[in-house]
């Protein structure tokens, strides 16, 4: 059943030209050089440091590594980041 | 991004937060949409983030249960400022009080300037202001409006043909411009004199020239009492035919004199049978008010005088601030006792009246030295409640009018 939905929510996306992220809740993460990155539709933050940021996905983490990292703003679904970003990287729910 | 605006006025707090897992508290905040920014590690277990003064107390409530420890660092902002400021009460009462006095002072008079007129006219002229209240260390309010002060001034002072009063700040300048007096080179210019009106000639006063006329002679207008023209050598006397050359030899001079003529002036006036006066009785009162847009305060004097007819006077002049116009004016009102009287008068009573009316008229007309020897009634007639009378008066004047000869230079 949740397959199935799953399935209808990428047709729709697909057939409508709908922007992924807001149907399927999928990160959307915007990087601005190294300076910014602009993550939204997190589920929540669990590490935080200034060399690393861990966020919890909708499937997964996503974890920003760089230097000098300080969260400019912290809302519901965007948070954003300031420093110097090196690597973004998705892991896999495990 | 838009929740960063007005940081200033809401005002800020740098918070540390210590616990275990401090990002769980961040987590926390966030669910419960409170705005937290500028977020940093210090060590494993401490954060520092800054967040605004409103969202303190559901920050706390969720320290009591989530357990972290919270301590404030750095405030910032205008609601600390504030806080900061009540502390120093004598300095706010020092600004206040600064600024008070600035708006005191700025509706004072602190100069009266009279330019353009001589040490004399310039006494007079400042001894008629500092009667009518505009004189240095008065408040700008105080006395009444500068147009009035202006045109009672110019018909007081002979001397002064025109004075302006301009305000510049705080400063009065008072321009004036004498009279000045006949030309001492018009002086000797030849002229005749001339009848001014139509009369007969009663007495002649000549200290100059050659008289045309004699007494109990009837002139008119215009006609030439005494001559500028004088032959040169009077008392020679000539024939006939040589008349026409000495109209040549004769020579202008300034003729003077007064003469005195009966004249008649005919009036008519209508005096109505009742009558209804208004006089002020002198007794006054003065408020002052402070407008604000379309409010109106009090300032002294709340209660109204028990006058049982007034008549108010009112002026308003705006306040300033240094040079600036504040949308604040004062508003003086003088409220004056007014008396009505009302009565009849009978036709007898009326006609005098009528008579003295004219006579005002008269005087008016006329130069000071006339004098009315004879009044006479020529017509009345009763109508419309009012008496309607034609008066001739028979006055006694100077008619003599100064006319330039021109020679033909």
């Amino acid at each position: 059943m949740k397959k199935w939905r799953g399935q209808l929510k990428q047709w729709v996306v697909n057939y409508f030209n709908l922007p992924e992220d807001v149907l399927l809740d999928l990160p959307r993460i915007t990087t601005i050089g190294q300076i910014h990155a602009y993550i939204e539709n997190h589920h929540g933050l669990v590490t935080f440091s200034e060399n690393e940021i861990l966020l919890r996905m909708k499937q997964g983490y996503v974890r920003v590594k760089g230097e000098n990292f300080v969260l400019k703003t912290m809302l519901q679904e965007e948070i954003i980041v300031e420093g110097k970003i090196r690597e973004v990287q998705y892991l896999e729910d495990s | 991004m838009k929740d960063k605006q007005g940081q200033f006025f809401k005002g800020y707090i740098t918070i540390h937060v210590n616990g275990r897992k401090p990002e769980l508290f961040l987590n926390r905040c966030m669910h419960e949409n409170i705005s937290i920014w500028d977020i940093r590690k210090l060590d494993e277990n401490t954060f520092e983030f800054k967040v605004y003064v409103g969202s303190l107390s559901s920050l706390k409530q969720i320290r009591r249960q989530m357990g972290y420890k919270i301590s404030f660092k750095e405030k910032y902002g205008f609601p600390f400022w504030l806080a900061h400021l009540k502390i120093r009460k004598p300095l706010i009462i020092g600004i206040f009080l600064a600024l008070f006095f600035i708006l005191v002072l700025s509706n004072m008079v602190w100069q009266v300037k009279i330019v353009g007129v001589s040490p004399e006219i310039e006494y007079k002229i400042r001894e008629r202001l500092d009667e009518y209240g505009l004189k240095q260390g008065v408040f700008k309010f105080s006395f009444q409006s500068v147009d009035d002060i202006e045109r009672n001034i110019t018909n007081e002072l002979q001397d002064v043909m025109w004075i302006g009063i301009e305000q510049k700040g705080t400063t009065y300048i008072v321009q004036g411009v004498e009279k000045s007096q006949a030309n001492d080179d018009h002086e000797n210019r030849p002229q005749n004199l001339v009848a001014s009106k139509a009369g007969v000639i009663l007495e002649m006063l000549v200290e100059k020239g050659d008289p045309q006329v004699t007494v109990y002679q009837k002139v008119k207008k215009g006609d030439i009492l005494v001559s500028g023209l004088i032959r040169e050598g009077v008392g020679n006397e000539n024939s006939e035919s040589e008349k026409a050359e000495e109209e040549k030899n004769k020579i202008g001079i300034h003729a003077e004199g007064e003469v005195f003529a009966e004249t008649w002036y005919t009036t008519e006036t209508t005096v109505p049978l009742s009558y209804e006066h208004q006089t002020l009785t002198g007794e006054k009162d003065e408020h002052y008010k402070l407008n604000i847009g379309n409010f109106t305060l009090p300032i002294w004097d709340f209660f109204p005088p028990d006058f049982a007819d007034t008549h108010t006077e009112r002026s308003e002049k705006p306040l300033h601030f240094l040079n600036l116009k504040l949308p604040f004016s004062v508003q003086k009102d003088t409220i004056f006792e007014k008396e009505t009287t009302r009565g009849e008068r009978s036709k007898e009573e009326a006609i005098s009246e009528g008579i003295a009316q004219a006579k005002r008229e008269i005087k008016r007309h006329t130069n000071h030295d006339a004098e009315i020897i004879d009044e006479e009634i020529l017509h009345q007639s009763v109508g419309n409640g009012k008496v309607r009378l034609e008066l001739l008066f028979t006055v006694r004047e100077n008619i003599a009018k100064p006319q330039p000869i021109n020679q033909g230079e």
